[in-house]
Protein backbone atom coordinates (compact mmCIF):
# COMPACT_ATOMS: atom_id res chain seq x y z
CA UNK A 1 0.00 0.00 0.00
CA UNK A 2 1.97 3.42 -0.89
CA UNK A 3 0.14 6.84 0.72
CA UNK A 4 -0.39 10.11 -0.22
CA UNK A 5 -1.03 12.75 2.29
CA UNK A 6 -2.55 16.14 2.05
CA UNK A 7 -3.26 18.76 4.27
CA UNK A 8 -5.62 17.66 6.88
CA UNK A 9 -8.13 20.61 5.04
CA UNK A 10 -8.19 18.11 1.75
CA UNK A 11 -8.09 14.69 3.80
CA UNK A 12 -6.05 11.83 2.94
CA UNK A 13 -5.58 9.33 0.22
CA UNK A 14 -4.12 6.77 -0.57
CA UNK A 15 -3.26 4.35 -3.56
CA UNK A 16 -4.90 1.19 -3.13
CA UNK A 17 -3.66 -2.08 -4.95
CA UNK A 18 -4.88 -5.38 -4.86
CA UNK A 19 -3.08 -8.60 -5.75
CA UNK A 20 -0.25 -6.74 -6.62
CA UNK A 21 -2.24 -4.29 -8.65
CA UNK A 22 -3.08 -0.70 -8.86
CA UNK A 23 -6.95 -0.35 -8.11
CA UNK A 24 -7.85 3.41 -7.67
CA UNK A 25 -6.64 6.41 -5.58
CA UNK A 26 -9.26 5.96 -2.28
CA UNK A 27 -9.92 8.40 0.94
CA UNK A 28 -8.15 7.18 3.78
CA UNK A 29 -10.48 5.93 6.69
CA UNK A 30 -12.19 8.39 8.34
CA UNK A 31 -12.18 5.95 11.57
CA UNK A 32 -9.28 6.04 13.68
CA UNK A 33 -6.95 8.66 13.73
CA UNK A 34 -7.21 11.82 12.71
CA UNK A 35 -5.59 13.01 9.28
CA UNK A 36 -2.35 14.63 11.48
CA UNK A 37 -1.97 11.31 12.79
CA UNK A 38 -1.99 9.78 9.52
CA UNK A 39 0.36 12.43 8.27
CA UNK A 40 2.87 11.55 10.93
CA UNK A 41 2.80 7.82 10.83
CA UNK A 42 2.76 8.32 6.90
CA UNK A 43 6.02 6.45 5.31
CA UNK A 44 5.86 8.70 2.42
CA UNK A 45 8.89 10.61 2.05
CA UNK A 46 6.94 13.94 0.68
CA UNK A 47 4.75 15.87 3.22
CA UNK A 48 3.73 19.56 1.34
CA UNK A 49 3.57 21.94 4.26
CA UNK A 50 -0.14 23.03 5.03
CA UNK A 51 0.11 26.53 3.73
CA UNK A 52 0.71 25.43 0.18
CA UNK A 53 -1.97 23.67 -2.55
CA UNK A 54 -1.03 20.40 -2.17
CA UNK A 55 0.34 18.58 -5.28
CA UNK A 56 0.75 14.88 -5.95
CA UNK A 57 4.29 14.10 -5.99
CA UNK A 58 6.19 12.80 -9.07
CA UNK A 59 5.99 8.71 -9.44
CA UNK A 60 8.58 6.86 -7.43
CA UNK A 61 9.72 4.46 -10.58
CA UNK A 62 11.61 3.24 -8.19
CA UNK A 63 9.06 1.92 -6.25
CA UNK A 64 6.52 1.32 -9.44
CA UNK A 65 9.29 -0.71 -10.46
CA UNK A 66 9.54 -2.88 -7.59
CA UNK A 67 5.36 -3.21 -7.60
CA UNK A 68 5.59 -4.49 -11.32
CA UNK A 69 8.53 -6.64 -11.11
CA UNK A 70 8.87 -7.53 -7.64
CA UNK A 71 8.58 -11.47 -6.63
CA UNK A 72 4.99 -12.63 -6.07
CA UNK A 73 2.43 -15.00 -7.57
CA UNK A 74 1.88 -13.05 -10.71
CA UNK A 75 5.25 -14.40 -11.76
CA UNK A 76 4.04 -17.76 -12.38
CA UNK A 77 1.53 -16.75 -14.80
CA UNK A 78 3.09 -14.39 -17.80
CA UNK A 79 -0.82 -12.64 -18.45
CA UNK A 80 -0.67 -11.78 -14.79
CA UNK A 81 2.80 -10.39 -14.78
CA UNK A 82 1.44 -8.31 -17.58
CA UNK A 83 -1.60 -7.34 -16.62
CA UNK A 84 0.68 -6.26 -13.30
CA UNK A 85 3.14 -4.39 -15.00
CA UNK A 86 0.33 -3.04 -17.39
CA UNK A 87 -2.00 -1.36 -14.25
CA UNK A 88 1.30 -0.11 -12.73
CA UNK A 89 2.36 1.87 -15.80
CA UNK A 90 -1.27 3.58 -15.90
CA UNK A 91 -1.17 4.06 -12.12
CA UNK A 92 2.01 6.48 -13.02
CA UNK A 93 0.81 8.07 -15.54
CA UNK A 94 -2.09 8.64 -13.98
CA UNK A 95 0.01 10.65 -11.18
CA UNK A 96 1.53 12.82 -13.98
CA UNK A 97 -1.28 13.85 -15.42
CA UNK A 98 -3.06 14.95 -11.62
CA UNK A 99 0.34 16.23 -10.46
CA UNK A 100 0.65 18.85 -14.12
CA UNK A 101 -3.20 20.12 -13.59
CA UNK A 102 -2.57 20.43 -9.50
CA UNK A 103 0.42 22.70 -10.66
CA UNK A 104 -1.77 24.48 -13.19
CA UNK A 105 -4.06 25.16 -10.45
CA UNK A 106 -1.44 26.47 -7.90
CA UNK A 107 0.34 28.69 -10.75
CA UNK A 108 -2.78 29.67 -12.59
CA UNK A 109 -6.05 29.28 -10.37
CA UNK A 110 -9.07 27.19 -10.80
CA UNK A 111 -9.97 29.14 -13.95
CA UNK A 112 -7.81 28.12 -15.77
CA UNK A 113 -8.34 24.43 -15.00
CA UNK A 114 -11.62 25.22 -15.80
CA UNK A 115 -10.90 26.54 -18.84
CA UNK A 116 -8.78 23.51 -19.78
CA UNK A 117 -11.37 21.19 -18.49
CA UNK A 118 -13.96 23.24 -21.32
CA UNK A 119 -10.61 22.92 -23.99
CA UNK A 120 -10.40 18.79 -23.60
CA UNK A 121 -14.31 18.29 -23.72
CA UNK A 122 -14.12 20.50 -26.84
CA UNK A 123 -11.16 18.48 -28.32
CA UNK A 124 -13.03 15.09 -27.20
CA UNK A 125 -16.15 15.95 -29.04
CA UNK A 126 -13.99 17.22 -32.27
CA UNK A 127 -11.72 13.75 -31.76
CA UNK A 128 -15.00 11.32 -31.64
CA UNK A 129 -16.42 12.71 -34.60
CA UNK A 130 -12.21 12.54 -36.51
CA UNK A 131 -12.80 8.80 -35.31
CA UNK A 132 -16.22 8.45 -36.99
CA UNK A 133 -14.48 9.61 -40.54
CA UNK A 134 -11.60 7.41 -40.17
CA UNK A 135 -13.45 4.29 -39.50
CA UNK A 136 -15.72 5.37 -42.38
CA UNK A 137 -12.95 5.54 -45.15
CA UNK A 138 -11.59 2.33 -43.76
CA UNK A 139 -8.40 4.19 -42.82
CA UNK A 140 -6.37 3.20 -39.18
CA UNK A 141 -7.79 4.71 -36.06
CA UNK A 142 -5.44 3.40 -33.35
CA UNK A 143 -3.90 6.82 -32.70
CA UNK A 144 -6.88 8.17 -32.80
CA UNK A 145 -8.45 6.34 -30.48
CA UNK A 146 -5.39 6.32 -28.17
CA UNK A 147 -5.73 10.08 -28.05
CA UNK A 148 -8.99 9.68 -26.91
CA UNK A 149 -8.62 8.04 -24.56
CA UNK A 150 -5.85 10.38 -23.28
CA UNK A 151 -8.80 13.24 -23.32
CA UNK A 152 -10.97 11.14 -21.36
CA UNK A 153 -7.32 10.52 -18.79
CA UNK A 154 -7.22 13.99 -18.60
CA UNK A 155 -10.86 15.01 -17.81
CA UNK A 156 -11.40 12.53 -15.39
CA UNK A 157 -7.45 14.13 -13.80
CA UNK A 158 -9.40 17.92 -14.07
CA UNK A 159 -11.99 17.02 -12.35
CA UNK A 160 -10.55 14.80 -9.40
CA UNK A 161 -7.96 17.88 -8.62
CA UNK A 162 -11.23 20.55 -9.11
CA UNK A 163 -13.39 17.90 -6.66
CA UNK A 164 -10.33 18.16 -4.14
CA UNK A 165 -9.88 22.56 -4.25
CA UNK A 166 -12.17 24.25 -2.12
CA UNK B 1 -11.77 30.26 -35.62
CA UNK B 2 -9.75 29.69 -38.35
CA UNK B 3 -11.95 30.34 -41.91
CA UNK B 4 -10.01 28.50 -44.67
CA UNK B 5 -9.97 24.81 -45.78
CA UNK B 6 -7.31 22.85 -43.60
CA UNK B 7 -4.35 22.02 -46.02
CA UNK B 8 -4.38 18.55 -44.37
CA UNK B 9 -8.49 17.68 -45.60
CA UNK B 10 -9.67 14.29 -44.81
CA UNK B 11 -8.83 13.66 -48.82
CA UNK B 12 -5.15 14.75 -48.81
CA UNK B 13 -4.21 13.12 -45.67
CA UNK B 14 -5.99 9.66 -47.70
CA UNK B 15 -3.09 10.67 -49.97
CA UNK B 16 -0.53 11.77 -48.05
CA UNK B 17 -0.41 8.27 -45.70
CA UNK B 18 1.07 6.20 -48.65
CA UNK B 19 3.22 8.45 -49.68
CA UNK B 20 4.86 8.81 -45.95
CA UNK B 21 4.59 4.92 -45.82
CA UNK B 22 7.48 4.63 -48.94
CA UNK B 23 9.98 5.85 -46.32
CA UNK B 24 11.94 3.31 -45.00
CA UNK B 25 12.86 5.80 -41.75
CA UNK B 26 8.83 6.23 -41.02
CA UNK B 27 8.21 2.85 -41.85
CA UNK B 28 11.09 1.29 -39.65
CA UNK B 29 8.36 2.11 -36.32
CA UNK B 30 5.77 0.00 -38.07
CA UNK B 31 3.69 -1.88 -35.60
CA UNK B 32 1.26 -4.88 -36.77
CA UNK B 33 -1.99 -2.42 -35.82
CA UNK B 34 -0.34 0.72 -36.68
CA UNK B 35 1.43 2.01 -39.72
CA UNK B 36 4.04 4.96 -38.41
CA UNK B 37 2.59 6.84 -41.30
CA UNK B 38 -0.86 6.84 -39.94
CA UNK B 39 0.28 7.86 -36.89
CA UNK B 40 1.99 10.93 -38.12
CA UNK B 41 -0.24 11.98 -40.93
CA UNK B 42 -2.64 12.32 -37.59
CA UNK B 43 -0.47 14.20 -35.91
CA UNK B 44 0.24 16.38 -38.46
CA UNK B 45 -3.42 17.18 -39.13
CA UNK B 46 -3.95 17.88 -35.80
CA UNK B 47 -0.69 20.08 -35.25
CA UNK B 48 -2.13 21.89 -38.27
CA UNK B 49 -5.27 22.57 -36.37
CA UNK B 50 -3.33 24.20 -33.34
CA UNK B 51 -1.04 26.01 -35.53
CA UNK B 52 -3.81 27.59 -37.32
CA UNK B 53 -5.92 28.81 -34.09
CA UNK B 54 -2.21 30.12 -32.33
CA UNK B 55 -1.27 32.12 -35.70
CA UNK B 56 -4.49 32.94 -37.44
CA UNK B 57 -6.54 33.42 -34.71
CA UNK B 58 -4.89 33.61 -30.95
CA UNK B 59 -1.56 35.90 -31.40
CA UNK B 60 -3.83 38.38 -33.57
CA UNK B 61 -6.01 38.69 -30.31
CA UNK B 62 -3.14 39.36 -28.58
CA UNK B 63 -2.55 42.80 -30.66
CA UNK B 64 -6.11 44.16 -29.83
CA UNK B 65 -5.96 47.14 -27.97
CA UNK B 66 -8.73 46.98 -26.72
CA UNK B 67 -8.26 43.83 -24.23
CA UNK B 68 -7.54 43.81 -20.85
CA UNK B 69 -4.68 42.49 -18.60
CA UNK B 70 -7.35 39.43 -17.82
CA UNK B 71 -8.19 39.43 -21.25
CA UNK B 72 -4.95 38.66 -22.64
CA UNK B 73 -4.17 36.47 -19.53
CA UNK B 74 -6.90 33.90 -20.85
CA UNK B 75 -5.74 34.41 -24.45
CA UNK B 76 -2.08 33.08 -23.19
CA UNK B 77 -4.19 30.33 -21.73
CA UNK B 78 -5.74 29.38 -24.49
CA UNK B 79 -2.34 29.80 -26.19
CA UNK B 80 -1.52 26.78 -23.80
CA UNK B 81 -4.41 24.86 -24.42
CA UNK B 82 -3.38 24.97 -28.17
CA UNK B 83 0.40 23.86 -26.87
CA UNK B 84 -0.58 20.83 -24.84
CA UNK B 85 -1.87 19.80 -27.59
CA UNK B 86 1.06 20.43 -30.29
CA UNK B 87 3.54 19.10 -27.84
CA UNK B 88 0.99 15.52 -27.44
CA UNK B 89 1.33 15.23 -31.09
CA UNK B 90 4.90 15.90 -31.18
CA UNK B 91 5.27 13.19 -28.20
CA UNK B 92 2.80 10.75 -29.55
CA UNK B 93 4.49 9.59 -33.00
CA UNK B 94 7.82 7.32 -32.93
CA UNK B 95 9.52 9.11 -35.33
CA UNK B 96 9.97 12.55 -33.09
CA UNK B 97 11.49 10.72 -30.86
CA UNK B 98 15.00 11.62 -31.07
CA UNK B 99 13.92 15.27 -29.62
CA UNK B 100 13.71 13.60 -26.50
CA UNK B 101 15.84 12.17 -24.26
CA UNK B 102 14.47 9.60 -21.81
CA UNK B 103 13.91 11.64 -19.07
CA UNK B 104 11.97 14.41 -20.43
CA UNK B 105 9.89 12.54 -22.52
Amino acid sequence: MRWRVTPPSMGCQMAAFSGGGYITWVDCPTAGPSPEDVAAECPAKWHPPAAQVPQMEDPDWTQLAWEALGPDWTWLIPEAKLAKAASVLLAAKRIKQISRFERQLTEHGRASVEKSLRSLEGRLAQHRSDLEVYRAQGGYTSSVEREIRTFEAEIQAIKEVLGRSP
Amino acid sequence: MTTERPLLSADNVRLLIPRLAAIPSVRQFDQPSEPQAATLAHSLTDLERSFRAVLETLLPRLLDPVLTAEDLNNVLLEIGEELRHVLYHIRDPKFFDYLFDDKNR
